[in-house]
């Protein structure tokens, strides 16, 4: 579960989000819109735990993040929240398969070979596991992207236009993927979008303006 | 560890840097610890073999041919000296013990010294096995010479005149009465004889034409040394050196080279480092996002820094652990390949405590040429560099 109240944040001096109130139910698929520079991926850093906010409480499962330590951020990061970004998907140092096991052990979890494969298979990208993700195609990295976010079972899946480089066919299956696997770990998603193909998958909306 | 895992990750990812980083830090350890074997090593061998003598006396020559032939047994002689000359020193009341020697003959490579009974209480040598040499063409072997040679007591031997090896064969036949306990020092490479049996494969000369090639002396104070060594040098046609004075001159030349070679290491080092740090930072600028992404998966600002801090220290390590190895390969290679590095008493296969001050120098360059890089990493930002494009 998502709450937000009275949430600003101001970049390099200038306020660049602006949310009076926000609430998303566990387990829903929510999705934010607004044209570019309105502040999608702001929000998406903040419920990370990337961002702090100026001002406002932002509570993910009840915890207000925004008062936790930055080690105790990174620990409910690593545990709870998997991310998939606009642009930086993968760890380029890494097969695909070690960025999965990565993830599971800076969630603190065993870095099991079923669990991995496992996920791949379902993202059909098994044969890609010790490809680096620079032999990669856009959508194999966005599907491998989706697998390490997904990995260590978060409670909370963050996607930032997850679909803007792909085709109506792939941003179709993207936004098929990340919901089914949202819902396979009994997740809350929230997808950062300006493509119109997807709205009308998602339950919950929020419609950001750009501020002045 | 999580920043252990992320250390071999880089490595595979870039394994020719990393080799090259580690060979680097390898060369300058390799350099240092070769170095501090040898000088410690030889430094060692020069003080124990020269100990209880405090004066030569020989033919006029350089001093320190003198001392390098009759005491370290390494150099040829400048040439012999009357043997009664040998005795009036011998009588001089200052002295307190005094052994004239013959050199000139050895038995593949290891030297043949003649000598009476006064040259092993000069070294405090005793037989282990069988007894000392009494009459002409006995003689007792050295500990090393004795095992390397395979010579017991009640064999026989050639010996071969000059000191290198395989020199004319003398028709005399030497036979073994005994070996010396080994001691540590010079004497334990050496086969004595008495003088006599010199003379005798030389062409037995009159009793008044007898020579010696020198005579060792402990003198029964310090001061009578310098007093005597004076007076041969400025009253007779001889000339007489001190050891450790001689040892001292040796090493102020051998010095100047040992330094430049130290600063070579330095520099090795320095220059391991040095790519070390660009290697690191040009990994921090190319895989920025790597490092963002990272801590977007939750890795903590500290284990990001350890990761690359580590990555300094493991090179370094792992160059260290493969210099210390090299270095003392090559002292033992060395000492197994010139006899006179075996006359230096060089082995690479015993360790000295310097090492550890550069290993830990090696550590201290690699950490240092981690720092800024890994506290580059600890300052990441992480919102900005994942909002950029890649
Ligand atoms: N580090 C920064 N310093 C200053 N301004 C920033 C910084 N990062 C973002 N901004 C500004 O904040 C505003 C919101 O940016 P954000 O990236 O959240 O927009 P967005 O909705 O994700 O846009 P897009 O659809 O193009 O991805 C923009 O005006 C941007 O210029
Ligand atoms: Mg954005």
């Amino acid at each position: 579960m998502i709450a937000i109240s009275n949430l600003q944040v101001s970049r390099g001096g200038r306020s660049t989000l602006d949310l009076p109130a926000w609430r998303v139910q566990a387990g829903a698929m929510a999705l934010v819109t607004g044209p570019s520079g309105s502040g999608k991926t702001t929000l998406l850093h903040v419920l990370a735990g990337l961002l702090r906010p100026d001002r406002g409480s932002v509570e993910i499962d009840g915890v207000a993040i925004g008062a936790l330590a930055e080690p105790a951020r990174d620990a409910f990061r690593a545990g709870r929240i998997g991310v998939v970004f606009q642009t930086q998907r993968l760890m380029q140092s890494l097969t695909v398969t070690g960025n999965l096991a990565l993830a599971l052990r800076l969630a603190r979890r065993s870095a099991d070979r079923r669990r991995m494969t496992d996920v791949l298979g379902r993202l059909d990208i098994a044969h890609l596991a010790s490809r680096r993700p620079r032999s990669l195609s856009v959508g194999e990295a966005q599907r491998a992207a989706i697998a390490r976010a997904i990995v260590a079972g978060p409670r909370l899946l963050l996607a930032d236009e997850p679909t803007s480089a792909l085709d109506d066919a792939h941003a179709e299956a993207a936004i098929d993927l990340l919901c089914a696997e949202a819902r396979a770990c009994d997740a809350t998603l929230v997808v950062a979008s300006h493509d119109a193909r997807i709205f009308e998958r998602f339950d919950t909306r929020l419609s950001l303006e750009r501020s002045s | 560890m999580i920043a252990l895992g992320l250390i071999a990750a880089a490595w595979r990812d870039r394994p020719l840097t990393a080799a090259l980083h580690t060979l680097m830090m390898a060369a300058g350890v390799a350099v240092a610890t070769a170095l501090l074997l040898f000088s410690v090593q030889s430094d060692r061998r020069l003080a124990h073999d020269a100990r209880g003598i405090d004066l030569v006396i020989g033919a006029k020559g350089s001093p320190l041919q003198l001392v390098m032939a009759a005491v370290f047994h390494i150099d040829v002689p400048t040439g012999n000296i009357a043997l009664a000359d040998a005795q009036r020193i011998a009588a001089d009341p200052r002295v307190a013990r005094a052994a004239a020697i013959g050199l000139g003959d050895s038995v593949r490579g290891w030297r043949i010294v003649g000598a009476d009974a006064a040259f092993f209480a000069l070294h405090e040598a005793a037989p282990a096995i069988g007894r000392l040499p009494e009459a002409p063409m006995e003689a007792v072997i050295g500990a090393d010479a004795a095992r390397r040679l395979g010579l017991r007591p009640g064999d026989s031997f050639h010996g071969a005149h000059g000191l290198g090896e395989g020199g004319d064969h003398h028709d005399e036949d030497y036979t073994v009465v005994g070996v010396l306990a080994a001691r540590g020092s010079v004497i334990d490479r050496l086969i004595v004889t008495p003088l006599e049996s010199i003379w005798a494969t030389h062409g037995a000369p009159a009793e008044t034409a007898r020579e010696a090639t020198a005579v060792l002396v402990r003198t029964k104070t310090p001061f009578a040394a310098m007093a005597l060594k004076q007076e041969v040098n400025t009253g007779t046609t001889m000339v007489a050196a001190r050891p450790p004075e001689e040892a001292a001159r040796l090493f102020s030349l051998v010095g100047a080279g040992a330094d430049a070679m130290r600063g070579f290491a330095v520099l090795l080092i320095g220059l391991a480092a040095l790519s070390v740090f660009a290697g690191l930072l040009s990994l921090l600028r190319e895989r920025r996002g790597d490092i963002a992404l990272l801590r977007a998966m939750g890795a903590t600002r500290v284990t990001v820094f350890g990761a690359l801090l580590g990555q300094g220290l493991a090179t370094a390590a792992l160059g260290a652990g493969i210099g210390i190895g090299l270095g003392h390969i090559a002292i033992e290679a060395f000492a197994r390949m010139s006899s006179q590095a075996r006359e230096l008493g060089l082995t690479g296969l015993s360790a000295h405590p310097g090492e550890f001050v550069i290993v830990t120098a090696a550590l201290g360059a690699g950490l240092l040429a981690a720092l800024i890089p890994a506290i580059g990493a600890y300052r990441v930002d992480v919102a900005q560099t994942l909002s950029e494009a890649p």
